[in-house]
């Protein structure tokens, strides 16, 4: 089980991989699933672990525009959910 | 050769730059298209040159930094997206082509403010240029045809207080002097000149949020299904493939410029400067351009010699001596009228950091062979 995190456009995944990275959060760079988003695009994919670190160092960083979405498997295929609150992070 | 061309591009540069635009040519995918190493290194070094330019220009957000091909695209794009026939604007006499003939295009009421007879801009000539619609100020920061600055600090001040929105061309300044935003609300900028970067970079600085009309469309590598592109900055102006090994490039320039830092840059070439005007203004048939009253200037001195065209003398300084400068208009039309030059232009010489005291000593001797033979 991985989170996803989504945003608006390239430049603001550049933007929040540079913070995360200083904070030596791990995170990769993944292609954007189709089931978030049709068409091309880089999103973020990070642990539970250290998506609520993430998700405070982001909006320290006036990154709030952040679609998170929770990846598991089910019955053999890789199924997306979205969070509506990020509240249960922070 | 001895090149004081620097005006137009700066021929020597660190030698990082160069080494940076082969490791990216051989090393880079298409930045924003996909998420596999070699797209991920390109748009990694391209945040990293937003970075660098955010910092010397001394912006919080590397985002507030936009990418294009030159000062001259980043004119058009935003003279274009921002203003129409119904508005009035106040330019002036010392622009470039690239901040005129965008502000033609658009149909705007146009104003300019004046200059003096050494074609430096009348600043205290602004409120007698306002109109009830006037809604911006496109104006250069410093003289590519006479290394004057504007006083831009008090131009700011006064749009500030009429709200209007004021463009600088920073074409000549930026890496070059102290350039933030506290002098525009937009400032435009080249690679290639001041920050030593690769031709085909440059770009837009902006802070808060303009409705900027799109100009150029495209793919932007998101939202493909979107029959509009996001309005929003940088992406309005990054359509298509941006020039990743150019910005890799001019990332190593401007962490040059930043680490030996504008003032010391300054300092050399003000050093530079003086050390030739001082010798060439006491030559007899000498006629140099400028305002030389004050010490706040760009390393740029444009000079005639009485008796000879410019294009003459440009030659004879490359033929016989290997000395490369630019002689003509300088794509400055109007302070070309207002200084009497449209016959003939003038002969300029624009240093760098990387010129030298001897450099400068052989280009004093040469304009003594020629003016004396």
């Amino acid at each position: 089980m991985e989170y996803i995190l989504a945003f608006e456009n390239t430049n603001l995944v550049m933007k929040a991989e540079r913070v995360l990275f200083e904070a030596d959060l791990h995170i990769k760079a993944v292609p954007l699933p189709d089931q978030i988003s049709t068409g091309c695009g880089i999103c973020l994919q990070i642990s539970p672990v250290e998506i609520g670190r993430a998700l405070k160092i982001l909006a320290n960083n006036h990154i709030t525009e952040v679609g998170i979405y929770l990846r598991q498997e089910s019955n053999g295929e890789i199924v997306y959910s979205k969070v509506e609150d990020s509240a249960d992070f922070l | 050769m001895i090149y004081f061309d620097n005006g137009a591009t700066t021929l020597l540069k660190p030698p990082e730059v160069a080494e940076a635009v082969q490791y990216a040519i051989e090393n880079f995918g298409n930045a924003g298209r996909s998420f596999y190493d070699a797209v991920m290194l390109a748009n990694r070094e391209i945040y990293r040159t937003r970075i660098e330019l955010a910092r010397l220009a001394g912006l919080d957000d590397p985002l507030q930094v936009a990418f294009t091909s030159s000062a001259t695209e980043s004119l058009n794009l935003v003279i274009s997206g921002l203003i129409g026939p119904e508005d009035a604007v106040i330019t002036t006499l010392a622009e470039h082509n690239s901040v005129l003939r965008p502000l033609y295009l658009t149909g705007c009421d146009l104003e300019f403010l004046d200059c003096d007879e050494n074609g430096r801009i009348m600043v205290e000539s602004f409120e007698s240029k306002l109109k009830d619609n006037t809604k911006f100020l496109v104006c250069t920061h410093g003289s590519n045809v006479t290394g004057n600055i504007t006083d831009v600090e008090s131009l700011y001040q006064k749009c500030s207080a009429h709200g209007i929105t004021m463009i600088l061309d920073g074409s000549q300044t930026f890496g070059a002097i102290p350039v933030n935003m506290s002098m525009a609300d937009i400032i435009c900028f080249t690679g290639h000149k001041a920050l030593y970067g690769p031709q085909g970079t440059g770009g837009v600085l902006a802070v808060g949020s303009y409705d900027f009309s799109i100009v150029k469309t495209g793919g932007a590598g998101t939202n493909s299904f979107d029959r509009f592109q996001s309005t929003d900055l940088p992406d309005i102006f990054e359509t298509g493939t941006l020039n990743s090994h150019g910005l890799y490039g001019l990332q190593k320039g401007v962490q040059f410029v930043n680490s030996l830092g504008v003032e010391t840059i300054h300092a050399k070439e003000r050093k530079l400067h003086d050390m030739f005007y001082e010798e060439v203004c006491k030559m007899d048939r000498v006629r140099i351009y400028g305002d030389f009253s004050t010490s706040d200037r760009l390393p740029i001195v444009s000079l005639n010699l009485e008796g000879m065209a410019a294009s003459e003398l440009a030659r004879r300084l490359w033929e016989e001596n290997r000395i490369a400068t630019r002689a003509g208009s300088h794509c400055a039309p109007l302070l070309h009228q207002h200084l009497n030059t449209v016959k003939g232009g003038m002969v300029r010489f624009s240093f760098s950091y990387f010129n030298t005291e001897e450099e400068i000593a052989q280009g004093i001797e040469a304009l003594h062979a020629i003016a004396g033979g």
